[in-house]
């Protein structure tokens, strides 16, 4: 093996690699808020809806969770702006798709949540005068949380990893840059090291604090 | 614009017949993966803890990485620092393999280590060597454990395997990337290879759901 390494190309992209990361951030933070709001809100339709909206939303999960989602990234960014005659930035494109998916597969975690929390929690709620929605936002969904967390924190991860498709539709996130800068200097073994390092430590930090999260929310437990 | 009916139904069966592709290049890493997943796994709980520590960082570092970074370090990086040509096909379920091995080792010791173990304390004292033990009292109740992670992770892997086409393996997703931009037609070429793979992952999902009930009878009947 006479392969010089040339870590130091990396030092041109650094500044521009950086944007990037911070791109990445943004876009993963957009998704997964829109995630978890939009997952909560089928969870809950999945548990309670009317026939009809259950039969709905189920359709819209397993169109969502047995398709690749490089399929369905090609399809919001290709070919849904084509057949409708309109023009969507490929950042946008991504965090729609990216958003529908991540929902898809929080809404079966957030069911399972909900479904584990106590009918009379429901029948609680709604005898002290609240409403239905009150009920799911104070009394249910706080509950729920804590149950689905472990299983929130992986699809949160799984969320971060995914933002790496975006580079195949063309978005400079993290790895879309680092793609650029590995076609301009063909250093591509030090410069995908270095993105591999970067989502390695992220993926890891983002683990542990859910630790940390779980571990507080379940200090009060005592059994 | 209107939706191209003839187009979606032209291509509709030629993108099913590319399947052929993922099928085998998915059926060779699940094979590759699900052995070396049980060699993995055994490492990650030897009781030598070098051993099983370098098992959990290599299983750590394959979990915290995204697939397609892992393909572009493997593909465009690696064999340009061994110099060495690789075909697509190869790459791809080399790729794959030393991926999802990762999943199936956490699949296998996490129904591994759901038997209690009075059931090993049960086996040896009715007389069973330690193999004998783990082949009769172990393994079949572990395997109810593993059988439905095992599915998903198969159908995990179908859809991962889409990212093959960034590394031109001429699977279904590469297929019809091709057919979108020579008919100008993304729309109706795309939902075509969704339903393609809604059918081939719906079908695995109900043998899935098939296999667990079955053994679920098992279990009640004892």
């Amino acid at each position: 093996m006479d392969y010089v390494f040339h870590f130091d190309v990396f030092r041109n992209y650094a500044a521009s690699f950086f944007q990037a990361c911070l791109l990445t951030f943004k876009l993963a933070g957009i998704c997964i808020v829109f995630t978890t709001v939009f997952g909560a809100i089928c969870g809950a339709l999945l548990t309670s809806g009317s026939k009809v909206v259950k039969g709905v939303v189920k359709v819209y999960v397993e169109a969502f969770r047995l398709t690749p989602f490089l399929v369905q990234l090609l399809f919001f960014y290709f070919g849904i702006p084509l057949f409708l005659g309109i023009k969507i930035s490929s950042s946008v494109a991504g965090v729609v798709t990216l958003s529908l998916n991540g929902a898809a597969y929080a809404a079966e975690t957030f069911r399972a949540g909900f479904q584990s929390v106590p009918t009379t929690q429901m029948q609680a709620g709604l005898s002290l005068g609240y409403t239905k929605a009150q009920t799911y936002m104070r009394i249910i969904f706080p509950q729920g949380l804590r149950i689905v967390l472990p299983s929130f924190i992986s699809s949160v991860i799984e969320i971060f990893k995914d933002t790496s498709f975006f580079s195949i539709i063309g978005v400079t996130e993290a790895t879309g840059q680092m793609r650029y800068a590995a076609s301009m200097t063909y250093r591509n073994f030090e410069l995908f090291t270095i993105l591999a390092l970067f989502y390695l430590v992220c993926t890891t930090v983002i683990g542990q604090l859910g630790h940390m999260l779980e571990r507080r929310l379940s200090r009060h437990k005592t059994s | 614009m209107a939706f191209r009916w003839n187009i979606f139904f032209t291509y509709l069966p030629i993108l099913a017949q590319t399947s052929v592709v993922t099928f085998q290049v998915v059926g060779l890493s699940v094979l590759f993966s699900a052995v070396l997943g049980l060699g993995l796994a055994m490492l990650r709980m030897s009781k030598n803890k070098i051993i099983s520590g370098i098992a959990r960082i290599y299983i750590e570092v394959i979990r915290g990485v995204p697939l397609l970074v892992q393909i572009l370090w493997l593909f465009f990086g690696l064999t340009l620092l061994f110099g060495l040509d690789m075909e697509p096909v190869p790459a791809g379920v080399l790729n794959m393999t030393l991926w999802g091995c990762v999943y199936f080792a956490e699949i296998y010791r996490s129904g591994l280590s759901s038997i209690h173990r009075t059931q090993y304390y049960a086996g040896y004292s009715l007389g069973m060597s330690p193999f004998e033990c783990f082949r009769r009292v172990i393994l079949p109740q572990a395997f109810r454990k593993i059988v439905p992670p095992f599915i998903s992770q198969v159908i995990v892997m179908t859809k991962s395997s889409s990212l093959l086409s960034v590394i031109n393996v001429q699977e279904i997703t590469k297929r019809a990337d091709t057919m979108s931009v020579a008919l100008y037609a993304p729309f109706e070429i795309y939902l075509a290879c969704g339903v393609v793979y809604f059918v081939i992952l719906f079908t695995i999902a109900q043998l899935g759901k098939l296999a667990e009930k079955k053994l679920r009878v098992n279990l009640l009947e004892g």
